[in-house]
């Protein structure tokens, strides 16, 4: 899964059952499983499959029920002068988990190192001076939420293959609009083309 | 329990097959049993009530029921769905909607019972209700899942109440020769009604290719008749020719009967 669908993944889940219901999460759930053998969170991964099931209920409607899902998680800024990478995290819970990794010290000096360019994790907690042992697991968690993705690997001595990480970020602003903390991010462009979910978006 | 023994056992030996598309078809022997239901009880009145008059307390009955379990149905709907943004306002206004009918039902039959005149009155304020909570539940469907909509969509969405508007209009004027207060009241149901099928033929759309476009093609159907009954009967009751047991009657019965199958199989669809 791409580091942008894993975060996304994070509130697909709540957002389709505050629209559509339990009972109805619980049908698309169930076909997902009996069609593909597969969860929600794994559909996300593999979107279309995701897409054909809501389209095998909603029809033409699924489109607007997707638009409707990433519209309450991130919207894509259009105007013409900035970037159109640039998203504004919409979902507070993401917005908190992005907040929460720029407000640890230790988190941020390794988003920062892998702004640019990948590295290995090694590579990573070296040029952020950050200890081994509470650098992997603050590392891990990175993963785990989105925030690291894994970009291209290095083939060591002995002829294992260690994964490169980058952030799936190039920049990040945080403002305060009318008492609401507003999170926009700059999303990387491989990160764009890696993600399932805005690659069908795109399609329409 | 005993039937799901007794399907298994009769399809043990038969592998599961996961089906490709999920299907869900319109029974047409329901629809069948409803034009039947309809049908036979206009014979019976015709042939139990020569004069019209003299069924109003059967006809009233019957007109009460009906919008009475087409809202218990939709209710239920509704709250299956209690607690979510769309599904679960959508359902609640159409059923409060559908309320609305029922109480202006009642309210008629009281004033029938009474004597008073039915031509206009607090019913009418109850029935007009109606369609505005009708469309209320059609624009969080549409909004949600459909919220583009191109310019083509908009004009025919437009054009057919502005055709059936303009038909009444000049029949009913062309006829009268004037636009009396009776004409503006049926005016009313026939503008409202043609803007909620307009509606229900875009939901129908919308969903079509999926499973739940089932359920809203016997929703439009469900509409299409209501609507036709409203035309009819702002014809009728323009030139004073409504009667209890004048056959548009059929349009209403069978409408409210359609939109309850059409509940039943939003619910178990999705």
């Amino acid at each position: 899964m791409s580091g942008l669908d894993t975060l996304i993944a994070k509130s697909l889940d709540s957002t389709i059952k505050e629209n559509l219901g339990k009972k109805t999460l619980q049908k698309v759930e169930d076909r997902l499983f009996e069609k593909h053998g597969i969860n929600l969170t794994q559909a996300i991964e593999d979107f279309t499959k995701l897409d054909g099931i809501l389209r095998e209920f909603f029809g033409e409607g699924a489109e607007g029920l997707e638009k409707q899902f990433l519209e309450n998680i991130v919207t894509v800024e259009e105007t013409k002068a900035q970037d159109p990478n640039w998203v504004a995290i919409e979902d507070p819970t993401l917005a908190k988990l992005i907040l929460e990794s720029f407000g640890d010290e230790d988190k941020k000096n390794i988003i920062n190192t892998v702004l640019d360019q990948p590295k290995i994790i090694s590579e990573i907690l070296e040029t952020a001076q950050i200890p081994q042992t509470s650098g992997y697991r603050k590392v891990n968690s990175l993963i785990e939420n989105g925030l690291l993705t894994v970009q291209g690997y290095v083939t060591t001595h002995d002829g294992k293959r260690v994964n490169k990480y980058k952030s799936i970020f190039e920049n990040i602003t945080i403002n305060i609009e009318k008492n609401k903390i507003v999170v926009k991010v700059l999303i990387a462009k491989e990160s764009i083309e890696q993600s399932s979910i805005i690659q069908v978006m795109q399609r329409r | 329990m005993i039937s799901y023994l007794l399907h298994w056992r009769k399809n043990s030996d038969k592998p599961d097959v996961v089906p490709e598309k999920l299907q869900s078809s319109i029974d047409p022997k329901i629809l069948l049993l409803i034009l039947g239901i309809v049908v036979t009880f206009q014979i019976y009145l015709y042939g139990a009530y020569p004069n019209p008059d003299n069924a109003s307390k059967l006809v009233d009955v019957i007109s009460i029921i009906n919008p009475l379990i087409a809202s218990v149905a939709a209710f239920i709907v509704a709250k299956k769905y209690w607690g979510s943004k769309i599904f679960g306002k959508a359902y609640l206004v159409l059923a409060i909607g559908l309320t609305m009918n029922f109480l202006g039902e009642t309210v008629y039959g009281i004033y029938d019972t009474l004597g008073y005149d039915t031509s206009f009155g607090p019913m009418d304020i109850l029935f007009y209700t109606f369609y505005p909570l009708v469309l209320a539940h059609l624009v969080l469907n549409i909004r949600f899942f459909k919220p583009k909509i191109s310019l083509f969509t908009k004009l025919w969405v437009i054009a057919i109440p502005a055709a059936i508007i303009s038909v009444y209009s000049v029949l009913s004027f062309e006829k009268q020769g004037e636009a009396n207060f009776t004409f503006y009241t049926g005016l009313i149901y026939v503008v409202m009604s043609s803007i909620i099928l307009s509606g229900t033929l875009l939901g129908a759309r919308v969903f079509k290719q999926g499973v739940l476009g089932k359920a809203w093609l016997v929703l439009l159907i469900g509409i299409i008749l209501q609507t036709s009954g409203d035309v009819w009967y702002g014809y009728l009751d323009t030139f004073d020719q409504y009667t209890l047991t004048h056959p548009m009657n059929l349009l209403y019965y069978a409408s409210y009967m359609v939109i309850t199958y059409a509940l039943y199989k939003h619910q178990k669809i999705i």
